[in-house]
């Protein structure tokens, strides 16, 4: 309540190289509504904004991650921010949620990181992250166990054919995924396949196949969109539907870990 | 200089907001470089917060076929309005057991 010196933290969002215009950030506003700005430290700038420790305390952090409506506002803001500098400049984004207590602490951490932040910027030069799912349209799929059987045997014979057919269409589809990823790939600097999400959290009905993240050349954009669009044409009459995504931040293809 | 394609980044800006909020979610929270700052998100809560959500999948798949979606109504899944989930989670919980006939509808 009285401390001044706890009310506000440094909300990070991720790294830049310094040269960035610091104008991207303007009509972005941060995780607490307030301005983007740069903390600028040798060659490389922090991309950050003022945050209430209220709400951004460990404490807190923990107990609005469980607050759906909070998450949403919060993550959404943390990507728009990210997302700004996308196609302007290399960008080393950071995980949701990274806070320090004062601006000098940011100014540390970029001295203290510099040699990998530096290495990460290069390799993202010129670089973009574009997603692509594929999802298994099911009506398409499951044609084909119609009829009604007059025998007891004959029930459990079709089920056996269905059952089959079934597993024999879900390794096709399978295949088909993983055809597009690797055809996806082959273009691509960088790919991943993440495991996809299941259909409450896609909140779509369709099974996810493919959840493929591809890190391409920033002025390849196009032709990898053209690409994409080529294999919705091949893979239409499977039932399968593919959905582009991006460009997102390259968050796919930064270290994950802590490293010391 | 000749690094990016010359359009506006602003163009990707418009995208974005259509953008699926679990492709946003799974970005930010899993995905990302991890610096220690003084206060994060430790990778704890992210574990619990993904087996939640797993969790959540799994009943509401179970729920489904009973032909219940409480998670419609959790606190965590729950978009838009807000209190009263406890109470509509029981009433259809009532209703999915045959325990509550027609108390306020018919």
């Amino acid at each position: 309540m009285t401390a001044t010196s706890v009310a506000t933290g440094w909300y990070v969002y991720g790294v830049v190289s310094a040269d960035v215009e610091p104008a991207v950030f303007a009509a972005t506003p941060g995780v607490d509504a307030g301005p983007v700005t740069l903390v600028v430290e040798n060659g490389l700038a922090a991309i950050v904004s003022t945050v209430s420790l209220e709400d951004f305390d460990e404490e807190a952090l923990r107990r609005n991650l469980e607050v759906a409506e909070w998450l949403e506002e919060k993550a959404r803001a943390h990507d728009r921010v990210l997302a700004a500098a996308v196609g302007t400049a290399p960008l080393v984004p950071l995980r949701f949620g990274t806070v320090y207590r004062d601006e000098e602490r940011v100014h540390r951490m970029l001295e203290e990181r510099r040699a990998e932040l530096l290495s990460s910027l290069e390799r993202l030069r010129g670089r973009i992250e574009l997603g692509v799912k594929a999802f298994l349209d099911r009506t398409e799929a499951a044609a084909g166990d119609s009829g009604s059987a007059s025998t007891g045997r004959e029930y459990l014979l079709r089920r056996q054919q269905a059952r089959r057919a079934a597993a024999e269409t879900s390794a096709v589809v399978r295949d088909r995924a993983r055809l597009v990823h690797e055809r996806l790939a082959s273009i691509s600097e960088d790919a991943r396949a993440n495991p996809p999400q299941p259909p409450e959290l896609s909140r779509r009905r369709e099974t996810m196949l493919l959840n493929g993240a591809y890190l391409v050349d920033a002025r390849r954009e196009e032709l990898f969109a053209e690409a994409v669009e080529t294999l919705r044409e091949e893979v239409d009459a499977d039932g399968i539907e593919l959905v582009l995504t991006g460009p997102w931040p390259p968050y796919n293809f930064v270290e994950r870990g802590e490293r010391t | 200089m000749s690094d990016y394609p010359a359009q506006s980044p602003q163009r990707y800006l418009g995208r974005r907001e259509a953008s699926q909020l679990p492709d946003v979610l799974e970005r930010v929270l899993d995905k990302g470089i991890v610096i220690a700052g003084d206060i994060q998100i430790n990778l704890l809560d992210i574990e619990l917060l993904t087996i939640k959500l797993r969790l959540l999948v799994a009943s509401a798949d179970k729920a489904k076929e009973m032909g219940i979606d409480w998670w419609e109504n959790d606190a965590f899944l729950r978009r838009g309005n807000g209190g009263g989930e406890l109470e509509e989670r029981l009433k259809r919980l009532e209703q999915a057991a045959g325990l509550e006939e027609k108390r306020d509808e018919e």
